[in-house]
């Protein structure tokens, strides 16, 4: 068994340690010392296995370390392709913009919609453009500055926050005629029973800042994006002698906030209470 | 202890800090070259998780020489990672044109017993607690000193860390050779 000398002795020779003249003596002990060879080889393989692990532990944590991608050459076509989009993209709004003042605001109105006509018929048409489907999907967007600052401006169901609002029955309002008192919770839009003349619908898809977006003025109600004909619903519910506005578009129903004439964006309805008896309540009026 | 790690630090302050064995000095070169050095190998026909790990090793070598205090720096630190890139990764090159050249049939030998023991130590390097293996991992793999050992884990002063160095090499040389005895690996 090697002694604590020759241990100390290993460890120096091991990492190198010992003098030119040290490392000849105890290399000259080494050779007539079977067990202090023996003794060498687990010591070499422990020192080793300890330098593997450090360099195991530092690559971990270098790996760890957030770094930005080295630009390879499908990402730098990629980054020229979405420059290219983008300028693209501005120069069309830019031109839509510049035409629009040219032809003042004629808000044509495409489609008025009465509580109560729906044309069920087209309102399950699926294979058409929406304005979801216009909009680059997260894979075909150029990773760069300027998209993301497009992405921006750009309102979609899809991006947009979970509406947060609070469970509103319609069917009540089918009890409003017995005399029960029915007010619709907080967050509900409310209007007062003068509103009970429905506004006109129309859609402006000229609009290059509102893609889908609402706004109630003059007493329209002006859908910005690229509606399509028929393929929007309005649901009006009445119920102690106020209404609730509800869009129904490509499966999704939107809360119409008729409060005040600012532009807001449409933001699908993820209430699962409300949204069962909106269904229900649609279905009904449908099948009438 | 509290970093001060930003774009203002100098080539002198990086390389003091790393010598020390401040690992955090160490990230923030690996973030401050990483474009650069990836970029060399990536041009020269490799692929980003090859150019990582290059210059992950490059950056290994560099710090162990750094730490071990035997590295005199002659010229700009980027210069001399990115010396050890080249150097590594036409290793890298040769080697896979050699595996290229070789004959698909050629037996292939592994020496199972090798990989064994070497295995052995890894569990029995493990089964240490951290500190320990911090004190072994610095004083053979980083070389540092003992003042740097001891500064790194807070130890009162150097006998503390010579004390506790030689008290885990201990029951590191116990576990292995327990487990070498029991597979008769001790001849």
């Amino acid at each position: 068994m090697a002694s604590e000398r020759d241990l100390e002795l290993l460890d120096d020779y091991i990492r190198e340690r010992l003098s030119n003249a040290d490392r000849a003596a105890f290399e000259q002990k080494l050779s007539g010392d079977t067990a202090l060879q023996r003794e060498l080889k687990v010591q070499q393989r422990i020192a080793d296995g300890l330098r593997k692990a450090r360099t195991a532990q530092l690559k971990t944590m270098l790996s760890n370390v957030p770094v930005a991608a080295v630009p390879t050459t499908a990402s730098i076509l990629a980054k020229v392709a979405g420059g290219l989009v983008f300028t693209g993209l501005v120069v069309t709004g830019v031109y839509f913009y510049a035409t629009r003042n040219e032809s003042a605001p004629s808000q044509e109105p495409v489609e008025q919609i009465t509580p109560g006509t729906i044309d069920s018929a087209s309102a399950d048409t699926n294979n058409s453009i929406s304005p979801e489907s216009v909009t680059p999907t997260p894979e075909d967007r150029p990773d760069t500055e300027t998209t993301k600052l497009a992405e921006k401006t750009t309102s979609t169901p899809a991006t947009s926050p979970d509406a947060k609002i609070k469970a509103y029955n319609p069917a009540d309002d089918q009890n409003a005629a017995d005399g029960t008192t029915n007010v619709p919770q907080a967050g509900v839009t409310e209007t007062n029973a003068s509103a009970r003349t429905s506004p006109v619908a129309v859609v402006d898809n000229t609009n290059v800042k509102y893609t889908f977006h609402y706004q109630f003025k003059e007493g329209k109600l002006i859908l910005y994006g690229a509606f399509e004909k028929n393929l929007y619903e309005i649901l009006e519910i009445f119920s102690d002698n106020k209404r609730t506005s509800f869009l129904y578009y490509k499966t999704n129903y939107y809360l119409l906030d008729e409060q005040g004439e600012d532009v807001k964006s449409l933001l699908p309805i993820k209430d699962e209470t409300l949204l069962v008896k909106l269904r229900e309540y649609r279905k009904n009026h449908l099948e009438k | 202890m509290v970093y001060r790690l930003n774009s203002g630090m100098n080539e002198k302050e990086i390389f003091e800090r790393i010598c020390k064995g401040d690992e955090k000095a160490l990230e923030f070169l690996y973030k401050k070259y990483y474009r650069m050095m990836t970029k060399l190998v990536i041009t020269n026909s490799g692929t980003e998780d090859e150019a990582r790990d290059i210059y992950q090793d490059a950056l290994i070598v560099f710090w162990q020489k750094a730490t071990s205090g035997k590295l005199v720096l002659t010229s700009k630190i980027s210069t001399y990672i990115y010396s050890i890139c080249q150097n590594l990764w036409r290793k890298e090159l040769d080697r896979k044109k050699r595996l290229s050249n070789e004959e698909k049939d050629s037996p292939v030998s592994l020496d199972t017993e090798t990989a064994e023991r070497d295995k052995i130590i890894l569990q029995c390097i493990e089964q240490l607690g951290d500190t320990c293996k911090k004190v072994l991992m610095y004083y053979y793999f980083d070389e540092m000193s003992m003042q740097d050992i001891a500064d790194t884990l807070g130890f009162a002063n150097t006998d503390t860390a010579k004390t506790k160095k030689y008290k885990c090499k201990k029951k590191l040389d116990d576990l292995v050779k327990a487990l070498y005895s029991e597979r008769d690996f001790l001849d």
